[in-house]
């Protein structure tokens, strides 16, 4: 059995052990780790990108159908306003009884589709009586109290003296509580109640509170729905648009516009010995390349309000693909730093330098680009035909770059390469667009072309020119739901 | 130098902590990785490899323990790694018995320089040269080393013996020619 000595000695020694590294270590470090950050960036928008796009889906479906709900409910209140008035003025005319039941079938005899339908005819009729004032029906209303209550006059009696302002204890409440009050006027039967009524022309069941609930549980319900049917009816007086969710995508081609060729050529010329040469690519097509278009797709969310009658604003969130190719020459043998070269292939496309190409046209290459972009455009419905109806669209959109793969041309070397830093990674976009609303079974649609503009320029690029994306597509907008 | 404050703004991405960060420590790690690569540009590449591991997942020192210890750790199962992936290093990594080294239980004094020591150990076949670098070295035992490197528990034993037997005779000769005031003989 040995003596652990040695190693005590040994792992001394070897504490001690130091080097200097080489510089180029921290380079590669440093750019391996800068690399990292950027990924890590971008996958954690992408990780939350599709769930972000679904939690919005989700709720503009729902305030879509709960919207819809709402509606019904007014609707379902409208129509018990309805029957409840109906109810309350059949007294003067029918026996005590039948008042009730009618207002009992005015409370339950509702389906959900009768109110629905009741609830889109209604509303024409229910807006004239909401803008007439409760005050201009009292003789009518009043005078059907002693009739609504007949069975209970001794009641109805007890409720207020007006000489001594004192309440009845039956009704459980001060008289200093009652003249306070201005409704409690509305507590009078016989000759008072006539006095009463004509010092206050309020209706007295619009206070259902100063009434003990068992006087007349019929009369009591009753101004409790009548209550609620004059909120209900003042706010179907004033049409309110609403927020709608949907979705929009659309499909075309995006362009760049090529950078100013005399001024590339300038700088190719004042490169003479540039790398290209040396490394004997097509040196007779140092020109910069024109730019094709490419496709282009986007698609995502999409919320609509309407303002008025013609105008309405929507926004969103979308991801916008956009590409276009160019023409290259070969590409160029790059610098990799020899230790990397042995580590393992993730650490080692970290830490190699740029790829570059020459200017030539020995092969295409594809530029991609992913932007997020949240539009902001105002519609402005052209023809209200229900068939056919058709909007013009006009807005902005600002949007920033997610992730490219593109080679970009650099004036100062004559040679393409994938230099993310000169881009401009936030664009502002102006849009137009002429949409025709199509008729479709539960959905509306919109379908027409469009076209954007970007507004910044894709590229820094030192004097060559600005270059700015132009996207021409159709555009389609599908919002569940129907007006 | 509070590592915690330093940790803190290398997860912020401050580029400045992260050099300060690497150029403390780098010089110690660079020497954990040469004892157990036989070139130093093979322990470049771990030290690089290991300190982007070490960026990378910084977020998961807890600070209960060393950072230096840590990032140590971190530097040994890269370049345990290293050896792996590498061909150069694997023929030998097999841990077969083919080779035999005499076993010796002396304990004699180590009289070398850091560097020199550091050298012979590098001179290891890289089986032998993991094994004593885990185990004499970074504390590891039998059981770890096995499960480390994949091979059983015994095996770690008897190569770690002949490891230490090897190194032990290769001290002693280096020591006796240095007395002799020769120059430095490769064992």
């Amino acid at each position: 059995m040995y003596d652990p000595k040695f190693e005590k000695a040994i792992q001394q020694k070897m504490e001690e052990l130091e080097f200097r590294p080489a510089e180029s270590v921290w380079v590669n470090i440093e750019k391996a780790v800068v690399a990292d950050h950027r990924r890590r960036g971008a996958g954690f928008f992408w990780r939350f990108l599709l769930p972000g796009l679904f939690v919005v889906a989700a709720a503009g479906v729902y305030i879509h159908f709960s919207a819809g709900k709402t509606t019904s409910r007014i609707a379902t209140v409208s129509r018990k306003a309805t029957m409840a008035r109906d109810a309350a003025v059949q007294p003067a005319t029918l026996p005590p009884q039948t008042a009730q039941n009618a207002a009992l079938r005015g409370a339950r005899s509702q389906t959900p589709g009768i109110e629905s339908r009741v609830g889109q005819v209604v509303p024409a009729t229910l807006t004239q009586v909401a803008t007439r004032s409760i005050a201009d029906r009292p003789a009518t209303m009043r005078s059907h109290l002693p009739a609504a209550t007949p069975h209970r006059p001794d009641l109805a009696a007890a409720q207020y003296d007006p000489a001594t302002a004192q309440y009845d204890p039956a009704s459980g409440r001060s008289g200093q509580d009652a003249a306070a009050d201005p409704t409690a006027q509305g507590h009078t039967s016989g000759s008072n109640n006539t006095l009463a009524a004509q010092k206050a022309p309020s209706a007295w069941f619009y206070r259902p509170g100063l009434m003990d609930q068992r006087l007349d549980p019929q009369v009591h319900g009753l101004a409790l729905t009548t209550r609620k049917n004059s909120i209900s009816l003042r706010s179907l007086a004033q049409k309110k648009y609403r927020w709608e969710a949907g979705f929009a995508g659309s499909a075309g081609w995006s362009r760049l516009n090529r950078l100013n060729a005399n001024q590339a050529q300038a700088a190719v010329t004042r490169m003479a010995a540039s790398l290209y040469n040396i490394n004997g690519s097509s040196s007779s097509k140092n020109y910069i390349s024109e730019t094709r278009p490419g496709a282009s797709f986007d698609g995502g969310i999409y919320l609509q309000r309407q303002l008025s009658r013609r105008w309405i604003v929507n926004t969103g969130m979308s991801l916008h693909y956009y590409s276009n190719e160019i023409s290259i020459g070969q590409q160029l043998s790059t610098y990799v730093n020899a230790s990397a070269s042995y580590l393992t292939p993730t650490v080692a496309t970290a830490a190699q330098t740029t790829t570059m190409y020459a200017s030539g046209d020995d092969q295409h290459y594809t530029n991609r680009y992913y932007f997020l972009e949240l539009p902001v455009a105002i519609q402005w419905k052209v023809s209200q035909n229900r068939i056919l109806p058709f909007f013009l669209e006009g807005g902005v959109s600002l949007s920033r770059l997610m992730g490219a793969d593109a080679l970009f041309y650099n004036a100062k070397t004559g040679l393409y390469s994938k230099d993310g830093d000169v881009v401009n990674k936030t664009q502002l976009n102006i849009s137009s667009g002429l949409l025709f609303g199509l008729p479709f079974h539960g959905v509306r649609i919109q379908l027409g072309p469009q076209i954007q503009y970007g507004l910044t320029p894709l590229v820094n690029t030192n004097g060559l020119g600005d270059q700015h994306f132009l996207y021409t597509g159709l555009r389609v907008v599908v919002i569940p739901g129907r007006r | 130098m509070d590592h915690h404050q330093l940790v803190k703004d290398c997860l912020r991405g401050d580029g400045v902590a992260q050099k300060q960060l690497y150029e403390h420590f780098a010089g110690a790690m660079l020497g954990v990785c040469y004892r157990y690569t036989k070139s130093m540009t093979d322990a470049e590449d771990v030290l690089q490899e290991g300190f982007i591991m070490v960026f990378k997942n910084l977020h998961q020192f807890s600070f209960s323990g060393e950072l230096g210890g840590w990032i140590r750790r971190i530097m040994v199962n890269t370049a345990i790694n290293f050896l792996k992936k590498h061909s150069r290093y694997q023929t030998e990594l097999l841990f077969t018995d083919s080779i035999l080294h005499p076993v010796s239980d002396e304990d004699p004094e180590v009289l070398l320089s850091t560097k020199e020591l550091a050298e012979l150990i590098r001179q290891l076949p890289p089986g032998y040269q993991a094994i004593f670098n885990l185990h004499a070295i970074e504390g590891y035992s039998h059981v770890e080393i096995g499960k480390i490197l994949g091979i059983k528990e015994g095996t770690s034993r008897s190569q770690y013996a002949r490891a230490r037997s090897l190194l032990i005779s290769w001290i002693s000769k280096y020591t006796a020619s240095n007395k002799n005031e020769s120059t430095y003989v490769r064992p």
